[in-house]
């Protein structure tokens, strides 16, 4: 064979990939990790307005004493919602949307490892959540709690379809969640830049490290959990069914095997934040950044032998119960040397008070609250009067919502500028501060009494006669933390106006507003489709800040001085940078294999052959991903009538 | 965008899928009946066929490309020897003796020549794909292998899990711990040699596993074609009157059918049959005190766990209710010194006794 | 304006920390005012614990303050980039533990203390949708009064006072959790498992509760109570329950109730005593028509002071708050009269009977309380239901009926 020189294309025809660079279908079809992330925020916020809308109903229901906002059922539907949206819909993907987009920056990669599969879990998230929600207009949602504690899920006793669309949903939101993990997971070790050791990784990539572990680890957990409930569901398996043998705290042992490592994965995401935020605002390094990173690792470890202290009520006996409950007071020392070392970051600093840093010092005294209250339960007897009531409610919303949430909103702050150029309002930012952090205490600050004058969870009444009187009036003060919901959502709404404000009017933000410290601040704001011209060469922890300072000689003695900008750094980077950048190109095929999955799960609810189509759309959409090229080349093979026709008209020599 | 061929083959397509609805509709909507089973058939064969050409673009090449002459796909040698006009020989051969034979045969066979077709086809295609022998080979992988892994993985762990369960299922107790001692001592005797070397050779490492493979399959089959070892039936609860009242044990007796692995922290109450020939409740609540009553709510379920202190096989058996409503429930007979789970509810008061032992009865009271 | 989140927060705590362990007033199911034995030994033990996480919480808010205060941007110089001290790490990571362990100790030796078994007084206590049932057990002696038959009541359990009293939980149909939070902690009913709780009331009283662990539809109304009693006063609640049947005089309101009775609620509600025509007794089987197959004996409903899973009133609220406010020297004496209590000793008719709410219930119980009855939706159950359902009863027989039921007393 002579001549192989004008070699068809290296890919089929049939199965070209898009490589649109704007419109929608840049979105779509998009595998960069910079886009799915903010598609994952976008997403996250809309289902926050999803599952706040349902809080604040929650709030309206329980504000006077029998009150009727809301029947018995349609108020089981909306608390077990409001957690399940939150926890799978809200939280865990906005922790994702940064991961996302900050993971391959704060390590010097130009992608995440696997881009297509990241692509993949976003879809899948987002059918998978939107799927759940459909269940509200097709036969009323699960109505089980998000605990959906066997035997009431069962089909005796929870015939609508709620409950199947809660287990199938959860189902393709765990998918995605499980291929995330793994896509970050090699990300983090397999692609750090040239010197970027792990213990000189940012603490916020370290952190989700961590909880990409705990994912990979917990999520099998509840998926064959799920399997069980729908097996028992669906096909009549008994591996609940009491007068068939079993035993029904399988099921609480299952559910909180995933169910508590599940609250270090919606933690620590937010420790990781403000681990960032404090530093780059007290200008001082992390205080015991090693201390941090393993204390971390820790809780991901310890995590996982402490989740039967949601079952001390349970009659598990009391040597589990014993056991349980030291191992559950072991995991507050490394969650109060976290906190210690916070407060220690900002010891002896020079502490810049901007919107980021008053969310994140706001997460540190809210979050101590919480796990301060957590210290109570931990003792079993004392849990015993406490659990199952409004005061486990004070003390996980302090956690989730004062921890968890205020870590993300100050992570909104301190990278909005990164990600979008802009950055938001500080005044406003001030604003959303205070009314959330105000409206925080006030929402759940009451529930730590209300909780111990008595007043069960999950009630859609609670009597007149039972509300007491005086400083422990139950009314008195369930109708403050209904003002207090409202108070949030006043600041939440805050926020989203803050976003409009900033994109309508706010001026481009300088490169490297904050005096930031690590590797995502020394590339563009919004950084180019490649994150760095060139891979930049780590030297230390807080890379960034050591090649902006040096220590010089002054008359006062050693100082440190700011000796370059950001934009002389990101000058240099420029300079060297890589001639031939090999990016993933986009791909139809993410999108296409996700839909199908909501589809099997429509079909196994209602009709079986939907579930063929849905699976058929699965394979489709596999094997098309497995054919198409790996890259989209500029000068595909053309189909040759068109290239004949062209060829023809042009002039040959 | 559509090649000529292509479109001839879409066209095709669809005209059989019209017309398969037309005939569907015209029949009374005999979804199942042949005459729409096959055009439906037709419908998926002219779009694969249109979509295989659509791929390759009807293997055309521009007439201007004077290079083509050398590298057009007909310019290109056929490609080397092919095993598959072998497969499906062997599956047409295959069909003819599976329908004077076996069914099952006649099966294989089926999937043998589908596979050994499409593979052909495939291959031959692919060979005129385009100029390039390399890319050629690329593509036949690429649209191949998507198929050809999950399949044989899917065979291979089929066959794996096949041989393993017949071979679980003929050895017995000691032969068992015997037969995977061994494998465990292979196991890590390849490891410590394998350890030793700093990179282990590719072909040892195939050679090992072929011959593992080899010889797990071998012992399945040998198990399988020797049928597997007795199996003894476990009785377990009963509610027959005619075994609930039987004295001693008549059956064979199940030594290790306690179902009381799991049965410890969720019981009513430990039922114990005394040398002595008495009958005591140790219940939950009570736990130093041999009672010979129990209480237990109306259809709530009871979970009993028995002992049987005697010297000889004795069954429990709960008796609810009198008259027509009286109900029996009871356990295997359970040697001397086993236990036994029960588990009931009951809607009236009885009694818990042993068949046989007199005077050795527990009140059941239901209130 | 810096240092005010620090302040705030630290007076909020402050506060809370106060509020949370001051002494309450009339909040019915209040986790702090123990009132017996067990409860007594949690709190002594949680107090604390609420103390010492408030008092760490003031110092690392105040901690934070002052930080906040301290280093605020005045125009220093950028601080010295320190990545720690070990020895600091160290002691703060054994501080917290030290203060943990100190609390460990008691923690888990609580937990085996409250696990013995009391076993001279045993109540079977059985949780189903949504009510509870209790029956005493046979033979048992409690606070010196024996138990010589199985009593069976619901919604409200009566104790002796002063005397431990141990609990055997289960359930029926899904997982319930016994509370009564000022007599004790909770404890899960699962079915198929028997659970003990410990039970101990210093004085005679009425201790509310909640069933706390979510059941389904109507979780929210699934209530209970215990009512101490001292001993001469519970030696005549047992008396009562356990007295012959009173057939209702001939040609009165209430012997019509007592057919109707028979012909419509004796399928399920167990009246003890009730013969039919040719005098056998009547025995409810309520399996028939119950998914959990149980429904409330009613045999001395009027002894109660609620129904329906102890939800509704069967006394006005005025003589509930008086009853719920008597000292416990008459608690029982008014206690013991049912819903004749308070009523002059001439009159005829009793004066704290809430007729509304019976009358109510009998008409229509599912709007009063969600239950799963609706016939067309019993496709999972068999037609079986959970709850009581509508059984369009006339005027005239809710008239006959709560005739009947005012005798059972």
């Amino acid at each position: 064979m002579a001549l192989t020189s004008p070699a068809p294309s290296r890919s089929l025809g049939a199965f070209r990939r898009p490589v649109e660079a704007t419109g929608w279908k840049s979105w779509v079809f998009t595998v960069d990790h910079k886009r799915i992330g903010i598609m994952y925020g976008a997403v996250a916020l809309f289902f926050f307005l999803v599952g706040g809308t349902e809080a604040l109903l929650i709030r309206l229901q329980l504000a006077a004493p029998d009150n009727t906002v809301l029947g018995a059922g349609l108020y089981n539907e909306m608390f077990t919602m409001h957690a399940t949206t939150m926890v799978f819909l809200f939280v865990m993907p906005l922790a994702a949307a940064f991961a996302n987009y900050l993971l391959p920056l704060q390590i010097g990669a130009r992608d995440v490892a696997f881009p297509r599969l990241n692509a993949l879990s976003f879809w899948i998230f987002l059918f998978g959540g939107i799927f759940i929600n459909t269940s509200w207009f097709l036969g009323g949602a699960a109505d089980g709690g998000w605990f959906m504690y066997s035997p009431n899920s069962s089909g005796l006793f929870s015939p609508s379809h709620g409950v199947d669309f809660w287990v199938l949903g959860l189902q393709i939101v765990g998918i995605a969640s499980l291929l995330s993990s793994i896509n970050l997971i090699v990300t983090v070790l397999n692609m750090r830049a040239p010197g970027m050791k792990l213990m000189r990784m940012p603490v916020f990539t370290w952190m989700v490290l961590v909880v990409q572990f705990l994912l990979l680890f917990a999520l099998p957990v509840i998926t064959v959990a799920l399997f069980l409930l729908s097996f028992q569901r669906n096909f009549g398996a008994s591996f609940f069914d009491v007068d068939k043998g079993a035993d029904p705290l399988l099921w609480q042992h299952l559910f909180w095997i995933f169910g508590h490592p599940e609250v270090y994965i919606i933690i620590l995401p937010s420790f990781g934040i403000i681990s960032e935020v404090l530093p780059t605002f007290s200008r001082k390094p992390l205080f015991g950044y090693k201390f941090v990173v393993f204390s971390g690792a820790t809780i991901g470890f310890v995590g996982w032998g402490v989740w039967a202290h949601h079952m001390f009520a349970s009659g598990m006996g009391p040597v589990s119960v014993a056991a349980f409950s030291v191992a559950t007071m072991l995991i507050a020392i490394p969650t109060g040397v976290k906190i210690c070392n916070w407060t220690l970051t900002m010891w002896g600093g020079k502490l810049w008070f901007t919107s980021a840093m008053l969310f994140a010092i706001g997460m540190i005294v809210l979050f101590t609250i919480g796990g301060l209250s957590g210290v109570t339960h931990a003792v079993a007897t004392a849990d015993t009067q406490q659990t199952d009531t409004y005061h486990i409610v004070a003390h996980f919303h302090y956690v989730i919502v004062g921890g968890a949430v205020m870590g993300l909103f100050a992570g909104f702050y301190y990278w909005w500028p990164k990600i979008f150029g802009k950055a938001l309002n500080e005044r406003l930012g001030k604003w959303n501060f205070w009314l959330m952090f105000i409206g925080i205490n006030f929402t759940f600050g009451p529930m730590h009494v209300l909780g111990m004058q008595g007043q069960p969870r999950r009630m859609v009444v609670w009597p007149d006669k039972l509300t007491g009187e005086g400083y422990f009036d139950l009314a008195f003060w369930n109708e403050v933390a209904t003002w207090g919901a409202f108070t949030i959502a006043t600041g939440v709404s805050v926020f989203l106006w803050n976003v409009w404000y900033t994109h309508r009017k706010a001026e481009v933000a300088p490169l490297d507003p904050w005096d930031a410290r690590t590797l995502e601040w020394m590339t563009a704001s919004p950084p180019k489709a490649h994150n760095f011209d060139a891979i930049p060469n780590v030297h230390a922890l807080d890379e960034l800040f050591h090649r902006k300072y040096e220590e010089v000689d002054t008359d006062k003695g050693v100082r440190l001085k700011k000796t370059s900008t950001a934009e002389e750094v990101l000058a240099a980077e420029e300079a060297r940078g890589d001639a031939h950048i090999h990016l993933p190109s986009p791909s139809y095929w993410p999108i296409v294999l996700a839909f199908g999955l909501p589809i099997i799960a429509y079909g196994i609810i209602f009709n079986l052959i939907m579930a063929f189509v849905g699976a058929a759309i699965v394979l489709l959409g596999a094997f098309g991903w497995v054919l198409e090229p790996s890259v989209a080349e500029p000068g595909d093979y053309e189909s040759p009538s068109d290239d004949h026709h062209m060829k023809e008209l042009d002039p040959v020599g | 965008m559509f090649t000529t061929g292509s479109k001839l083959l879409f066209g095709a397509s669809a005209l059989s899928l019209v017309t398969a609805l037309v005939y569907a509709w015209s029949t009374e909507g005999a979804l199942s009946s042949a005459g729409t089973l096959g055009l439906l058939s037709l419908f998926v064969i002219f779009a694969f066929l249109g979509g295989v050409n659509y791929a390759n673009r009807d293997c055309n090449v521009s007439s201007m490309d004077e290079a083509a002459v050398d590298t057009a796909a007909a310019a290109q040698r056929p490609g080397a020897s092919s095993v598959w006009p072998a497969v499906v020989a062997l599956g047409i051969a295959g069909l003819v003796v599976g329908a004077v034979s076996k069914p099952a045969v006649f099966k294989v066979a089926v999937v043998v020549l589908l596979a050994g077709l499409v593979e052909w086809m495939v291959l031959g295609w692919s060979e005129r794909a385009g100029g390039d022998a390399a890319f050629n080979a690329d593509t036949r992988r690429r649209m191949l292998h998507p198929l050809e892994f999950p399949v044989l993985g899917a065979l291979a762990l089929g066959a794996i899990v096949y041989a393993f369960s017949r071979l679980m299922l003929r050895l017995d107790k000691d032969q068992g711990r015997i037969a995977f001692g061994v494998v465990a001592a292979l196991v890590l005797a390849g490891a410590f040699l394998f350890a030793g070397k700093r990179k282990p050779s590719k072909r040892a490492v195939l050679g090992i596993s072929t011959v593992a493979a080899i010889a797990l399959l071998g012992a399945g089959v040998a198990s399988a074609l020797q049928g597997q070892r007795s199996i003894d039936e476990h009785p377990t609860t009963r509610t027959d009157t005619e075994v609930c009242l039987q004295v001693g044990a008549d059956e064979e007796i199940d030594a290790d059918a306690t179902q009381s692995v799991s049965a410890t922290s969720n019981l009513v109450a430990n039922i114990y049959l005394k040398a002595d020939g008495s009958l005591v409740a140790h219940v939950s609540g009570y736990p130093d005190e041999a009672r010979a009553q129990l209480t237990v709510p109306r259809r709530a379920q009871v979970n009993l766990l028995f002992h049987n202190e005697s010297d000889e096989a004795q069954r429990l058996t709960a008796r609810t209710g009198e008259g027509e409503d009286e109900s029996l429930v009871c356990t295997a007979a359970v040697e001397e010194g086993d236990q036994a789970f029960l588990s009931f509810q009951a809607v009236r008061g009885g009694v818990l006794l042993v068949p046989g032992l007199v005077g050795g009865e527990i009140e059941l009271l239901v209130p | 304006m810096l240092v005010k989140p620090s302040r705030r927060a630290a007076a909020a705590l402050a506060g809370l920390g106060l509020l949370l362990v001051g002494c309450a007033k009339d909040a019915p199911q209040d986790t702090f005012r123990p009132a017996g034995e067990n409860a007594r030994d949690i709190d002594g033990l949680q107090r604390p614990l609420f103390y010492v996480a408030g008092v760490v919480g003031l110092i690392v808010f105040a901690f934070i303050g002052y930080a906040m205060w301290k280093f605020r941007d005045r125009g220093q110089e950028i601080p010295e980039q320190s990545h720690g001290n070990p020895k600091l790490e160290i002691v703060l990571t054994v501080l917290p533990a030290v203060i943990l362990a100190a609390f460990a100790v008691p923690a888990v030796s609580q937990v085996f203390a409250l696990d013995k078994s009391d076993n001279e007084c045993v109540i079977n206590v059985t949780g189903q949708q949504w009510w509870w049932e209790y029956d005493y057990e046979k033979g048992s002696t409690c606070g010196g009064v024996e138990i010589p038959e199985s009593i069976v009541t619901a919604g409200e359990l009566v104790i002796p006072a002063d005397t431990p009293v141990l609990l055997r939980i289960t359930s029926r149909d899904v997982i319930h959790s016994f509370w009564i939070p000022r007599l004790n902690g909770k404890r899960d009913a699962v079915p198929g498992r028997l659970h003990t709780l410990r039970m101990h009331a210093d004085e005679p009283g009425i201790y509310v509760g909640q069933c706390t662990e979510f059941c389904g539809l109507s979780h929210a109304r699934m209530r209970q109570a215990a009512v101490a009693l001292d001993t001469a006063d519970f030696q005549a609640w047992v008396d009562n329950q356990l007295a012959p049947y009173q057939a209702p005089a001939e040609g009165t309101l209430a012997a019509e109730g007592e057919s109707e009775y028979a012909a419509q609620c004796s399928r399920c509600h167990q009246v003890n005593g009730l013969t039919d025509d040719s005098g056998n007794p009547v025995l409810a089987e309520p399996d028939q028509s119950v998914l959990a197959g149980a429904a409330p004996n009613l045999t001395n409903l009027m002894t109660r002071t609620a129904f329906a899973g102890w939800t509704f009133d069967l006394i006005s609220d005025e003589c509930r708050d008086r009853l719920w406010n008597e000292p416990s020297e008459t608690f029982g004496d008014v206690y013991l009269q049912g819903v004749w209590m308070y009523t002059p000793a001439d009159a005829t008719t009793p004066a704290c009977f809430n007729e509304l709410n019976l009358r109510e219930w009998l008409r229509n119980p599912p709007a009063m309380k969600p239950m799963y009855t609706d016939p067309d939706k019993l496709e999972a159950t068999d037609g079986l239901t959970r709850g009581m359902p509508n059984l369009n009863l006339t005027d005239e027989q809710i008239e006959v009926l709560v005739a009947y039921l005012l005798e059972r007393k």
